[in-house]
């Protein structure tokens, strides 16, 4: 290592350890600064008379005004925002707690306020999720000025358009040609999704893929006499989640899924030859092949999901 | 009378409908909107600010809207409420095509398009809220809450969602919805030639396919102590209809004169009760939760028994197969209990904790091996049509799952946190059926009821025949089940300016009781930045390394599961039975996997009243075998652009691209030994082939929300997304092909599987006068399918019987012109 590099090194040393200092004692400074005085409301309403007005149609108004669980709740603003005192002397983001990408704290501080009150229950696995390590914020998601959503104060009209917004791929997915009817207003992304945290990485709000697809397919649930293996492991060896270009949210065509892990010999006793699929084998083709037409292998194997008939261990029937 | 049923329940305060949802149902109709009599505040969020308010990663947050005022009703409620009803009509005459209305019932008529309801009481913070749409149209909804803040909060919903399968199915059967398919007077079953079937086909209307699933749910979350909170939930999902079947006898591709296949129309009749109780415990430095849920599958259809109509010469003589019955999904239970408990510990460490059993059972009669009677060779089947050709009668199907998770995190510095956690799940199967007859004493059962003979003969019938060679069928239940456990370790340093790094680490283990791979151990890595340092932009980036391996390949695993265990059994061969699977074939998620996964999302802030976000990912995964499933790829870029020009206009772009690329490999496989290698005599390197599936989807929309006048509004949204999927095939030989017509030319691609959709949505308002608009509402849709699995499918093809319908194109208008009437305080 030259004599250059060793002083950027020893630069770039200096400086971590000086923020590291400065983040150690960030504690303590801020228990030093002189504590701000809750005003309330009527101070913060003299100003922000269309926020407040928006506000009062939420459920937080509902729920500090009329009946306050904690005193905390009964500051109505200063539940979230803490004291303003500091703040009606020099009306700033930086002298109350904003939860908006001007405000100074980072978002874990912002969560902190929210979590408060927020805390257990389906939010119980927040600190460690995707989300949470991605930085975001609750108010990244919701807006607690304004009622914009019929439910959960959202910051877009909808469930499905808050996520859009970060996740536009789904978006996409829901407009193709097999696909969940959620762009249709019968489903929503947190009818599968817990996005406050789960015990899975994926946020659903089940223990495992299967037992969540199950909650809506409980025909397919089982357990069926003679089991598909693929299909007790995961729905997703063979469906996509929220749409696909194929049919039936199948992950490719038939007969090529199937064939992906199914390759027999040519005997009565195993099945039948796994061989390629051509244009021939189209309807219209010189050599039709049921293993193309229409449901593919489904056409003789048509209880793909599990067979509970005694005659059922290939799910013919 | 019977679809305004749930509303009359609603009024009635007896709603069986109550919802859990944090999601209001809703229809296409109003994609979105959170209420009828809506308009945007020209005030905006704030009169204090001249910039637009952002999100903390930088996304705009829309305007508010202006809600209806309040208007004393007495009693110290508060009410508004908005009513819209009106005529819409269809325009282009494909209209009928499925596709258009899969999901949605756009029926010409007079609509309650929406109904909103909130009443208010201030001084005892009770709240109710009512919304409704589309009444008595197969998508309605309904979602009411009523609730006293902080204490109390009932909710109940119903959603009516219909799929539609076939507008246009044609059906040799009578009988149609029920449990029992017979043929028309003029066939007999197992004795009809093509020429009569032909003939009655066509005589046969078209009809529709559909299932109607009502999906009703209640939900009551009662605070019993400022921190104990209980939750009670209630829901029904009841499905009615028919849906696409298929049956099969033998290979109807092999012989025109065996065999046969028959796609028919299942009935679906069945209803699925779930139940969940839940306390919650939440202080500061312990929350908890106990949970207890419940699901029950209940079918009105227990089996479909079809009429088959196609005579048969072959040497099994199809002609005693008269019918095929299935068994139809079963009841089945499925009950949960689990707990929660997250503890917050010194140094700022929290340790989370879950523990879940799950049971699901089964334990339905069971049917006879065969609705078929007669002899097929010197079978007397009628020894095998009766339950008492049974082991048991009821399947006494059963698995127990288990779940244990526990994570610690912890911040001893504040730039640092770190976490590590052990997830360990089991699924045990304890289902263990025997096929076996105690009337003849025979293991095995009966393929296709005797179908498979019919081509093949009385030896392959699916009965166990000691001393006849490879005489192996599958005759017990395997217990597929196993256990996961999952290592985690990470940490978070934040970092100045805004911006924090994250890495973590993972191992999961997998053992599985049966299994052709038994073991397998997936690592992953995966780091991550996020930065919000600059106030113009959010970042972040990841990357994720995931890498799978695992014990050997061994799909001799199954044989004790098959007859070929048994005594007197003797092998196709001299070297042994003949092999199960090519042995190189590991399917993908038992293969050996190098993947990568990179994911990067921008918002950018441009200016101050717009705001860009771009999003790009791209996903490889690599499989170490060389047959099956060999690649998988996928690269996805988005992009949406949101302007906010002011509260009273905005609007929005956005577009999509995505491509992917999925390779495989087989061989074309024949019976010569117990050989299952590649390159050996039953899988020569000559019979070799591959596919590469390459897809893509473009995707852009745009929208536009106009209010340029205090008595007009305008909304606008195109949405136009089409996607391909071509299949690239090669193989070393003609003799890799499945069937093939020599002197044909060969085609070494698929026709592209191709999809094209075009959204126009528009909507006008127009304010006649306080609490009362005139709303103009378009939908046009345009939409293009092509589908090589169905191009060309007649009803009718040698000896398989079709629904007949195929995907189609549509063009189609929904015109509405409707009155919006409310009552409260105007805006």
């Amino acid at each position: 290592m030259g004599i250059a590099q060793r002083t950027v090194a020893g630069r770039v040393a200096l400086t971590l350890a000086l923020w590291a200092c400065a983040q150690s004692g960030s504690d303590s400074e801020a228990a030093k600064a002189p504590p701000a005085a809750y005003v309330g409301d009527a101070q913060c309403r003299a100003c922000h008379s269309v926020e407040a007005s928006h506000w009062d149609r939420t459920a937080h108004a509902r729920a500090f005004i009329a009946n306050p669980r904690t005193d905390l709740e009964r500051r109505t603003c200063e539940s979230c925002h803490g004291p303003g005192g500091n703040h009606i002397s020099n009306p700033t983001a930086e002298t109350i707690v904003a939860f908006t990408s001007s405000s100074k704290q980072d978002p874990e501080a912002m969560n902190a306020m929210c979590q408060q009150c927020h805390k257990g229950g389906p939010l119980m696995y927040w600190i460690g999720s995707t989300h949470e390590l991605r930085g975001l914020a609750c108010s990244d998601c919701h807006n607690p000025m304004a009622q914009s959503s019929s439910q959960s104060l959202l910051r877009a009209p909808n469930a499905n358009e808050t996520c859009f917004k970060c996740h536009p791929s789904q978006r996409a997915d829901f407009q193709k040609r097999s696909h969940m009817p959620l762009l249709e207003g019968k489903i929503s992304c947190v009818d599968c999704h817990n996005p406050h945290g789960s015990t899975t990485s994926p946020l659903l709000k089940a223990d495992d893929v299967n037992s969540l697809c199950r909650s809506c397919h409980a025909e397919k649930r089982g357990p069926f006499l003679w089991e598909h293996e693929p299909v007790r492991e995961s729905c997703l060896n063979c469906h996509k989640p929220h749409g696909s270009n194929e049919d039936k949210l199948l992950v490719t065509s038939l007969p090529l899924l199937c064939q992906e892990c199914h390759s027999p010999i040519d005997n009565p006793n195993f099945g039948h030859p796994s061989g390629l699929i051509t244009s021939q084998n189209m309807a219209k083709g010189a050599a039709p092949d049921d293993r193309l037409l229409n449901r593919g292998c489904l056409n003789c194997h048509s209880q793909i999901h599990g067979s509970n008939n005694p005659s059922g261990p290939r799910f013919h029937r | 009378m019977r679809r305004l049923a749930p509303f009359a329940l609603l009024l009635l305060g007896l709603a069986a409908a109550l919802s859990a949802r944090a999601e209001p149902p809703r229809d296409s109709m109003h994609p979105g909107d959170a209420e009828v009599f809506e308009w945007p505040d020209p005030q905006g969020l704030t009169s204090l600010l001249d910039h637009r308010q952002r999100s903390p990663s930088g996304i705009l947050y829309p305007y508010p809207p202006a809600l209806q005022q309040l208007d004393e009703i007495g009693g110290g409620w508060l009410a508004r409420g908005a009513l819209e009803a009106g005529g819409y009509f269809g325009g282009q005459d494909t209209e009928t095509e499925t596709r258009y209305t899969k999901y949605d019932d756009l029926r010409d008529g007079f609509r309650v398009g929406g109904l909103d309801f909130e009443a208010w009481r201030p001084e005892s913070g009770d709240h109710a809220m009512l919304r409704a749409g589309s009444l008595g149209y197969e998508d309605q909804f309904y979602d009411f809450e009523a609730s006293r803040a902080n204490w109390l909060r009932f909710r109940a919903s119903f959603s009516g969602v219909p799929h539609k399968y076939a507008s246009d199915a044609t059906t040799l059967f009578v009988g149609g919805g029920s449990q029992v398919l017979n043929l028309p007077s003029t066939l007999l079953p197992g004795g009809s030639s093509l020429a009569n079937i032909a003939e009655a086909l066509a005589s046969q209307p078209e009809g529709t396919l559909e299932v109607q699933r009502d999906r009703t749910q209640t939900e009551l979350k009662l605070r019993l102590l400022p921190s104990l909170s209980f939750t009670a939930f209630y829901g029904l999902d009841a499905r009615k209809g028919a849906i696409p079947q298929s049956v099969g006898f033998a290979y109807p591709d092999f012989s025109t004169s065996t065999g046969g296949n028959l796609e028919v129309p299942a009935p679906i009749d069945d209803k699925t009760h779930t139940g969940k109780a839940r306390l919650d415990w939440a202080s500061d430095l312990v929350q908890a939760s106990l949970a207890y849920n419940v699901s029950a599958y209940r079918n009105q259809e227990t089996s479909l028994t079809i009429a088959q109509p196609f005579d048969d010469t072959g040497p099994g003589n199809l002609a005693v197969i008269t019918h095929a019955r299935l068994a139809l999904p079963p009841d089945n239970e499925w009950q949960n209990v689990r707990g929660d408990v997250a503890v917050d510990m010194p140094l700022r460490s929290r340790l989370t904790t879950a523990i879940s059993y799950s049971l699901s059972s089964q334990n339905q009669a069971l049917l006879p091996p065969t609705v078929s009677t007669g002899n097929i060779g010197t079978v007397n089947l009628a020894n095998w049509d009766t339950t008492a050709a049974l082991s048991r009668k009821s399947a006494r199907a059963r698995i127990d799952q288990v779940l244990a998770d526990v994570h610690l995190t912890s911040s001893p510095w504040r730039p640092l946190h770190l976490r590590a956690g052990y997830r360990f799940s089991n699924q045990d199967t304890q289902t263990d059926y025997i096929a076996f007859n105690p009337l003849t004493k025979q293991y095995g059962y009966i393929v296709e009821d005797g179908g498979h003979a019919s081509s093949l003969g009385q030896d392959y019938l699916g009965i166990f025949e000691p001393g006849f060679p490879g005489s192996a069928w599958r005759y017990r239940t395997i217990p597929f089940g196993e256990s996961r456990s999952l290592v985690d370790a990470g940490a978070t340093l934040m970092l100045p300016a805004r911006s924090s790094f994250d890495v973590g680490l993972e191992q999961e283990d997998v053992d599985r009781t049966v299994s052709e791979r038994k073991d397998t151990t997936e690592r992953r890595a995966t780091v991550s930045f996020n930065t919000r340092a600059f106030d113009w932009a959010t970042l972040r980036l990841s990357y994720k390394y995931i890498t799978r391996d695992g014990g050997p390949i061994d799909y001799g695993v199954y044989e004790k599961y098959t007859t070929a265990a048994l005594p007197g059994f003797v092998p196709l061969f001299p070297d042994g039975d003949g092999a199960h699977n090519l042995n190189q074939l590991v399917r993908p998620s038992l293969a050996n996997l190098n993947a990568q996964r990179y994911a990067a999302r921008l918002v950018f802030a441009l200016g101050s009243r717009s705001d860009l976000s771009i999003a790009a990912r791209l996903r490889s995964d690599d499989y170490g075998s060389s047959y099956g499933l060999t690649s998988d790829r996928t690269r996805d870029v988005e992009a949406d652009w949101t302007v906010q020009l002011s509260p009273l206009l905005s609007a929005n772009v956005f577009g999509s691209l995505e491509a992917h690329d999925r390779g495989m490999q087989s061989i074309r496989g024949f019976a010569s030994s117990a050989n299952g290698d590649a390159g050996g005599p039953n899988f020569p390197l000559s019979n070799q082939w591959g596919v590469r599936a390459r897809g893509d989807a473009t995707g852009w929309g745009c929208g536009l929300t106009a209010h340029p006048l205090s008595w007009l509004q305008f909304d606008t949204r195109y949405t136009f997304l089409v996607t391909r999927e071509v299949d690239h095939l090669a193989f070393n030989s003609p003799a890799a092909l499945a069937d093939v017509a020599f002197g044909q030319p060969i085609p070494d691609v698929l026709p592209t599987l191709r999809n094209r959709d075009h959204v126009v949505e528009s909507s006008l308002r127009l304010a006649l006068r306080n609490n009362v608009a005139l709303r103009f509402y378009w939908r046009y849709n345009r939409s293009g399918v092509d589908d090589f699995h169905q191009t060309g499918l007649p009803v009718l093809l040698d000896r398989r019987i079709y629904l007949g319908h195929q995907d189609g194109d549509y063009m189609a208008g929904f015109y509405g012109v409707s009155l919006q009437v409310g009552f409260g305080g105007a805006n």
